[in-house]
């Protein structure tokens, strides 16, 4: 077929030819690129919006943390920790359980430690002490135990009087003592931050009141140490 | 009058090539319209990555914030964690205290606690000595009265009692907490 016949079918039938051509153009043009661009708009805006929404939240928590003290931060995790501490800390709880006893005339006999029945579903292990004192202020004591800083609860309790009338007491008191392991892991970076709230605020306040109280008690039990060097 | 001249076949040409004219412009016209479409697209497409790319570098700027922060996140997660288990611990008075301080209160002053036990699920054990019936009665009556135990003790029991020559009665209780 040469160009002359070519030309001639044209011209005959160039009123089907030509929108045909233009027909089969637009349908390249509709499926090749106009439904990708615009399927591809369509999911593109939805993972931009993620993007933006994820940098949103993160740009809120990265400024919440520059406004944050660091210095007034570290001091309440320190005293959280001296309340709670990642371990048992016995001699802290030896301590606190003979600043407790002396304040309310109480002498300690005998002091175990056990396993915890793990109360509160936390960790925790068991403070048994053999005491006597007056009998008017084991009530006391106990609340005392239960308030301090460092988390105690009463596990069970023996008492007796030795002498009909007497104002002593003898009693066995064991105490849950409380601890909580450091998180091993502290979670992603999009995982929201956490809000100290007003009873949170309350809380680290009383409990640095109470830890001081305690450091300053510690001072006086400390000078009933002993020699610094024995061989003097 | 009009008078046509022309020869039949000329006639039918012109109206084909008019008709030729029509499809070709409104087809001309599509493919126009089509290509605006398509470079709309494209340039739309084109925005999306850029604002795409800005949005992923501002990401990775506050990731880095954030995680150049990380110590402080960290300081602040402990912090709650050990605040929200105190509060947990210490906001709830252990049953075996206060069954102890309930049951302490309740005891007139002419009767003796000789023995007094709380074991770790809370039951309470008290061995009492009482100078006259009476005062043991009315204790019973005490422990028994929802209103003036607070709805705190479910039962006491009264597991031994006795009269001795020196005319003290002695009794054993068991009382069991909510």
């Amino acid at each position: 077929m040469n160009k002359e016949a070519l030309q001639e079918f044209y011209q005959k039938n160039k009123i089907i030819i030509f929108p045909v051509l233009v027909a089969i153009s637009s349908l390249i043009l509709i499926v090749l690129i106009i439904y990708p661009q615009i399927s591809g708009l369509i999911n593109t805006n939805s993972t931009l919006l993620q993007v933006k929404q994820k940098s949103g939240f993160l740009e809120v928590k990265a400024q919440e943390l520059q406004s944050l003290d660091e210095v007034q931060l570290q001091k309440d995790l320190g005293v959280a920790l001296n309340a709670l501490p990642s371990n048992q800390d016995y001699l802290e709880v030896i301590n606190i359980i003979q600043g407790l006893l002396n304040q309310n005339a109480f002498s300690l006999q005998t002091l175990q430690f056990g396993q915890g029945d793990n109360t509160a579903g936390k960790p925790s292990f068991i403070v048994k002490m053999e005491i006597s004192g007056p009998k008017s202020a084991l009530n006391q004591l106990l609340t005392s135990m239960e308030s301090t800083y460092r988390p105690m609860r009463l596990a069970s309790i023996e008492t007796n009087s030795p002498k009909q009338g007497s104002s002593t007491i003898n009693a066995t008191v064991a105490v849950n003592v409380f601890y909580s392991p450091l998180p091993t892991t502290l979670g992603s970076v999009e995982a929201p931050l956490p809000i100290l709230s007003d009873r949170d605020q309350e809380l680290v306040t009383t409990l640095a009141k109470s830890v001081s109280l305690v450091a300053v008690g510690n001072v006086s039990v400390s000078v009933l140490r002993g020699k610094t060097d024995p061989f003097e | 009058m009009d008078i046509n001249l022309l020869p039949i076949g000329y006639t039918k040409l012109r109206k084909r090539d008019t008709k030729f004219y029509q499809v070709q412009t409104i087809s001309i016209y599509l493919l126009l319209l089509l290509i605006f479409v398509t470079s709309i697209t494209v340039a739309l497409r084109f925005l999306q990555t850029q604002q795409i790319k800005a949005a992923e570098a501002n990401l990775q700027e506050f990731n880095l914030q954030v995680s150049s922060l990380k110590s402080k996140e960290a300081s602040l997660v402990i912090l709650k964690d050990r605040l929200t288990t105190i509060d947990q611990i210490s906001t709830v008075p252990s049953k075996q205290r206060s069954v102890y301080n309930l049951v302490n209160g309740l005891i007139p002053p002419n009767l003796t606690l000789s023995f007094v036990s709380v074991d770790r699920s809370g039951n309470m054990l008290l061995s009492i000595v009482a100078p006259n019936f009476s005062s043991l009665d009315g204790l019973l009556a005490t422990l028994g009265s929802t209103q003036k135990n607070e709805n705190k003790i479910t039962s006491t029991s009264l597991e031994s009692f006795s009269r001795s020559r020196d005319g003290l009665y002695r009794a054993s209780l068991k009382i069991v907490p909510k």
